[in-house]
């Protein structure tokens, strides 16, 4: 199989993908990007921790009009992963408020974004309907 | 009045619109030189200038705007701060004369953003040859559109979903927004200075093009150029200024700057309004009105 890295390091491949935080040891805050220290308690050391892949939509727009060689429409959203608020497009449902609900559960898809000149494929994430998902993974 | 609070003196605004044959100083200072002549002063009374403009923020707007409306050699301020770089550029000359470093001071805001579009996401360049984990997520490529959107409607659209989820899922999401949409557009044709003066239906509003669900066109900001200026003076020396300048000085009851304290989600979309909740929360304390 080619190789394959994903779209962003806090995106782990694998046979279980998922994604993964920076924990604050000492207030429990988590990020997705590289820290300098903590943005609620300033503490300087973190845990990597999993992010459960399951959520509720807690928030979504559908964008109509995007920059320059960014399709569109497309759900753009904020999903509640048990406690964790993670940034992501809503995808496999038709990109309309009639398929896409505040309140909705939603579980981590990965799918591929691309193949570079030495034929390894970038993967990226999104969040699926758990009832309804137009294309099985 | 008291000889530590600060008033404003003189005030000016151009019309906000498309001025593609005016350049950001051509508007600075109309709204600069209009300011000083409805406060009855003139730059060389100026203690400080601060200038605030974010497009060309590198680029020293005030001492260019010095350069056409007069070089008097006093301490000027190049401000920028996203949406609140206007009024904290007013924030800075008051600062300035609460500090007892002058007695009159010259604030500015302008700029040029007709025809800048989303304001943010740029445009997403061709993906590199070999994939290469930069920057603090290690991205392979472009996030905007992939990781959700950086567009500002998109932004805001959330934040306004984000608030209808925690308070109160509605039935029609799309209305409820574009009503604001439509008391806004009703407020406009009583201002003969904004960018647009022109009401418009519920219908004519939903009805436009949608640019980030709910927010449709007329539901955006309206890119435009404009400018505003403000003199501000102190209590002390507006007593010696004539009965006119007296009777027409607005007394500045507050003057509150803050940033968005951390919240869990904060730093996957922006939270506006705690923010904004402690910024009206302290001007109204510090004006003494409370609530």
């Amino acid at each position: 199989m080619a190789e394959q890295i994903p779209l962003v390091e806090y995106l782990v491949l694998g046979d279980d993908p998922h994604l993964v935080a920076n924990e604050c040891t000492n207030c429990g805050a988590r990020y997705f990007d590289r820290r300098n220290a903590c943005a609620s308690c300033g503490a300087t050391e973190f845990t990597t921790t999993d992010v459960p892949t399951e959520g509720e939509l807690k928030s979504f727009t559908i964008v109509a009009f995007a920059a320059p060689g960014v399709p569109v429409p497309f759900v753009a959203g904020v999903v509640d992963c048990g406690g964790t608020s993670v940034r992501g497009n809503v995808v496999n449902t038709p990109p309309d408020p009639d398929h896409v609900k505040l309140g909705m559960k939603v579980r981590l898809t990965t799918f591929p974004i691309g193949t570079d000149t030495k034929g390894t494929e970038a993967i990226g994430f999104g969040f699926e309907p758990l009832e309804g998902a137009i294309s099985g993974k | 009045m008291a000889s530590d609070d600060v008033w404003i003196l003189g005030i000016e605004m151009t019309k906000f619109g498309k001025h593609p044959d005016k350049d950001t100083i051509d508007l600075a200072s109309e709204a600069a030189l209009g300011a000083l002549k409805d406060g009855g002063v003139t730059i060389k009374d100026m203690g400080v200038l601060a200038a605030g403009n974010l497009m060309a923020a590198s680029a020293g707007i005030g001492q260019q705007l010095q350069k056409q409306i007069g070089q008097t050699g006093i301490p000027v301020f190049n401000v920028a701060n996203a949406c609140a770089t206007g009024a904290t550029a007013l924030r800075v000359a008051i600062m300035a004369i609460k500090a007892g470093e002058c007695d009159m001071g010259l604030a500015v805001g302008v700029e040029k953003l007709a025809g800048a579009g989303l304001l943010a996401g740029g445009s997403r360049g061709a993906d590199k040859d070999e994939w290469t984990p930069s920057g603090r997520y290690g991205a392979v490529a472009s996030i905007d559109g992939r990781i959700g959107t950086d567009t500002m409607p998109g932004v805001f659209a959330q934040v306004g979903m984000g608030y209808l989820h925690r308070y109160g899922d509605i039935a029609n999401p799309f209305e409820l927004f574009a009503k604001i949409s439509e008391k806004n557009h009703m407020h406009s044709t009583l201002n003969p200075k904004a960018a647009y003066t022109k009401k418009m239906t519920l219908e004519e509003i939903m009805n436009d093009v949608m640019i980030a669900y709910p927010n449709t066109r007329p539901m955006c900001s309206a890119n435009c150029d404009g400018a505003a200026a403000a003199v501000v003076v102190s209590g002390a020396k507006l007593k010696t200024l004539s009965k006119e300048q007296q009777r027409r000085a607005v007394k500045v009851s507050a003057s509150i700057l803050t940033s968005d304290p951390w919240q869990e989600a904060c730093q996957v979309l922006p939270d506006v309004n705690t923010l904004t909740r402690a910024g009206a929360k302290q001007a109204y304390e510090q004006a003494g009105v409370g609530f």
